[in-house]
């Protein structure tokens, strides 16, 4: 039996690159092999909000077994959060023992301040954690994005680093869908996407990620 | 994405001239297509004389108008709106479907289930019903691009226009779709000059008696009755018949392919609903007693599938919407068709024993099932929302503000329009009383005018809007003596969709567009001056005592009058340094924050002060002129 699709749900704030992220993963999963299906939001959701983006990877790229683009609720296997609650507000797609990576920097949302909430994401984070203690979550990476800035010089690459950490952890686990996002075929994808002059910043960033991963294990 | 598949499709089809309005979920589409054309000509692999036209015309019926010109030329063209965009297109449209067309022309519309950015949920199926011209579905971005060229012979062959549909989930969606890489124009045959182009009652009436030949016809057509067809179950015949159109037709695959039932019921896919291939339906229903439908927006599957079964008295009981049995309203999902589907299998009996659960209490052991999927403590509390606001820097913060100030304490009422400003609705701006559609910001307070005339009335509409559908209502005003002030928020772009150019702005799509065509376009001021308001004031929303004064003598008139508050989107104008914040002096009011809601003005907690998130700051100053202990200081040298 064709094994089932690879989801990956991917959660931010408008302009912080997840729009990027998604079509790496995408064009990634495609460079080897497999069939590929992505969304994401756009439009009056952009201002500001939130941002998900959905993609589903059917391991044989000629026999898909995703045909809508949307993964449904509870069936992502791997979360890629770009800010504390922007990761736990995307929990709900997991399925029980999904791999999670976020960033732990919290942005504090517009309208937080009018309705005089206080936010520093720990609270967020906190709850992400016990999700990981009582096997809700079977790996759970937080990349500190302090860390991100001292060891790059920049942090526009963000979300190639947290990238960089979500393979690693597929490519720990054994996954069998590990062969689809390899760290090898990530980087040729950065090449033949990125501006060039972005493209060696993009694979630090990337090597960045796989090692935070290394480091911790 | 679904938009860029659409627009390598009819680049493949050798479209020859492009126009269409901005509007979510259809913007892209355009702007693909006119990227590959400049990148065509700027490359030396395509001539200028070949090269298509592109334009955002200035509203959809203008772009379906310049369509319509270029396909009696004998010219491949193709429109491109929004659901919404096709009811300011509406005039020509249905007129269009009477005449006739020449070369082929079809409209590319996408309609917006949820909705997820729409002022409705209109189904634009109804519409090809309404005018009888055929309509191609898609349910996915591959479909997208192979519907295109299909389309367009059909329109030929039939001398009809053909709308292309699709929906959000498809227009943003993304899946792998080969890309053109060679652009052949379609041979543009001429305009010939016949009575057959001109609308008279008596041409009217002979051809709407033509339109029943032309429908069957079009049903036999392979390019249209290939996308209508069955899949078969292994044990022929099943009592249960599913029918889908759309993207209802992939979520639908996905929830078979779940529960491994791909086989186990008969499937009718209608991915051309109109003209509806009622051979094909006739046999479907026939060989099924029931038969369940799943489709977004209208029933309109459903109430054909109703009318056939009664004309060819098939006998059959069929669900969907009008039983209740699937959503009225809002969009599909996978989701959603998995739980219609599974409870309706369970109620007629059909739920194969495989997903029989074993005490057959259905519902609990699903909901037990969905527990072990879905890891589900509650987060409620800690999920604190993040809704769309204004962005930093936007100056339309500055004119709703400046609005709101110049009026304090006044009885004053606030028609807004589409478009990025429709969020000064939110607090604490508040300014947004009323929302219809394009250009009911200047005139829907007309009436509210001459209802109350002791109330001052203000109508908001953005600068593209202005151009699209504003023109007439302040001509309106101005014949009717209606006075209100009309409030353009001209941020020098078509912001909310995506940037586009307009009008106003002088800048075009085609791939010969000049810079010095920026300098020759109009200034809002001056048109609106010259259709006849005598009181208009210009000014920068962002010099703020300025912009509170210019409104508050525009609305002290006894006439129409107009305030044109001009400065650039946050997305095409240059970011300054933020205000520095003078400790000592900000007392931690937060009236900053209270006034104006800016994102990059956060409550600091710890230290009981404003802090400036200068990331996101960009540099606007509006924040230094609210401050009531100056606290916040400029370090713009102004």
């Amino acid at each position: 039996m064709a094994l089932e699709s690879f989801n990956i749900i991917v959660s931010g704030v408008g302009g912080q690159g997840t729009v990027l992220s998604i079509k790496l993963l995408a064009e990634c999963a495609l460079a080897s092999g497999a069939a590929v299906r992505s969304a994401e939001t756009i439009g009056m959701a952009q201002r500001g909000g939130g941002v998900l983006g959905h993609v589903r990877i059917s391991p044989q790229g000629n026999d898909p077994v995703s045909h809508s683009p949307l993964i449904p609720l509870g069936q992502a296997q791997l979360l890629i959060g770009f800010e504390p609650v922007e990761t736990l507000r995307a929990y709900r797609y997991c399925r029980q023992g999904a791999f999670v990576v976020t960033a732990t920097e919290p942005l504090m949302p517009p309208t937080a301040s009018l309705q005089r909430l206080s936010y520093d994401g720990k609270a967020q984070l906190e709850a992400l954690e016990q999700e990981a203690v009582n096997g809700g979550i079977s790996q759970l990476v937080c990349v500190e994005n302090s860390t991100v800035m001292s060891s790059l010089g920049f942090d526009k690459a963000l979300n190639v680093v947290l990238l960089g950490a979500a393979l690693e952890v597929l490519n720990e686990s054994g996954s069998p869908y590990a062969s689809l996002l390899s760290h090898e075929t990530m980087c040729d994808v950065i090449k033949a996407l990125v501006k060039q002059r972005y493209v060696e910043p993009n694979l630090r960033a990337l090597e960045m990620g796989r090692k935070l991963r290394e480091q911790r294990g | 994405m679904g938009n860029a598949a659409a627009a390598h499709g009819a680049l493949a089809a050798g479209v020859n001239l492009i126009s269409g309005y901005p509007g979510t979920p259809s913007s892209e589409l355009l702007e693909v297509a006119s990227a590959f054309v400049q990148n065509a000509v700027a490359d030396g692999v395509l001539s200028a004389e070949q090269a298509p036209h592109v334009e955002w015309s200035v509203n959809e019926k203008a772009a379906l108008e310049v369509a319509y010109g270029a396909s009696i030329s004998g010219a491949r063209a193709l429109v491109t709106m929004k659901q919404v965009g096709l009811n300011v297109a509406a005039d020509p449209f249905m007129t269009i479907a009477t005449l006739g067309v020449k070369g082929g022309l079809v409209l590319y519309v996408a309609d917006d289930p949820g909705p997820i950015s729409s002022q409705n949920e209109q189904d634009t199926r109804l519409y090809a019903q309404f005018a009888k011209i055929p309509l191609l579905d898609s349910s996915s971005p591959e479909e997208l691009f192979a519907l295109m060229p299909r389309a367009f012979r059909l329109s030929e062959q039939h001398g009809c226009a053909v709308i292309v549909r699709a929906t959000t989930r498809i227009c943003h969606g993304s899946a792998p779709v080969p890309a053109v890489n060679r652009y052949k124009p379609h041979p543009i045959s001429g305009f010939e000059r016949n009575p057959r182009w001109v609308i008279f009652p008596p041409l009217a009436y002979q051809a709407h008696l033509a339109v029943p030949e032309r429908l069957q016809s079009i049903l036999a057509n392979p390019d249209f009755s290939d996308l209508n067809y069955q899949i078969r179950a292994d044990d022929t015949p099943a009592e249960l018949g599913i029918v889908a159109g759309g993207i209802s037709w992939s979520y639908l695959q996905d929830v078979l392919c779940q529960y491994n039932l791909s086989a186990s019921f008969d499937l009718l896919k209608l991915g051309a609903p109109f003209p509806f291939p009622e051979e094909l339906v006739t046999d479907f229903l026939m060989r099924h007693r029931t038969v369940l439908v799943f489709e977004e927006l209208e029933p309109t599957i459903e109430r054909e599938l109703h009318r056939v079964a009664g004309s060819e008295q098939t006998g059959s009981f069929i669900y969907g919407k009008l039983t209740g049995t699937t959503r009225f309203a809002g969009e599909n999902s996978v989701a959603i068709i998995s739980d219609d589907l599974l409870h309706f299998l369970r109620v007629v009996g059909l739920l194969p024993k495989e997903l029989l659960p074993e005490e057959s209490l259905l519902e609990e052991s699903l909901l037990e099932e969905l527990a072990t999927l879905t890891p589900e403590p509650s987060f409620d509390e800690l999920l604190i929302p993040r809704p769309p606001v204004l962005c930093a820097g936007c100056p339309h913060r500055a004119s709703f503000y400046a609005v709101k100030k110049a009026l304090q304490g006044k009885k004053a009422f606030f028609s807004g329009d589409i478009g990025c400003y429709t969020l000064g609705n939110s607090l604490p701006l508040n300014m947004v009383d009323t929302c219809v559609c394009m250009g009911a910001g200047f005139t829907v307070p007309q009436g509210m005018h001459w209802a109350q005339p002791d109330a001052l009335h203000l109508g908001f509409v953005g600068d593209s809007t202005f151009y699209a559908s504003g023109l007439t209502g302040v001509v309106n005003a101005v014949y009717n003596q209606s006075a209100i002030t009309f409030v353009v928020l001209d941020n020098e772009l078509t912001a909310m969709t995506g940037s586009q150019p307009h009008p106003g702005t002088g800048l075009r799509m085609s791939y010969d567009a000049k810079a010095d065509d920026v300098l020759r376009a109009p200034s809002i001021a001056r048109v609106i001056e010259a259709l006849g308001v005598r009181q208009v004031y210009e000014i920068d929303p962002l010099k703020l005592p300025q912009a509170i004064e210019a409104v508050t003598q525009a609305t002290q008139l006894t006439e129409v009058s107009a305030v044109v508050f001009r400065a650039p989107c946050v997305n095409v104008g240059k970011r300054q340094a933020p205000p520095q914040l003078l400790s000592d002096d900000c007392t931690g009011c937060w009236i900053c924050i209270d006034s104006i809601g800016c994102p990059a003005l956060i409550m600091n907690d710890k230290a009981g002060l404003v802090h400036i998130d200068e990331e996101h700051c960009f540099g606007c100053d509006l924040c230094t002129q609210i401050c009531p202990t100056n606290a916040l200081e400029s370090t713009n040298g102004s």
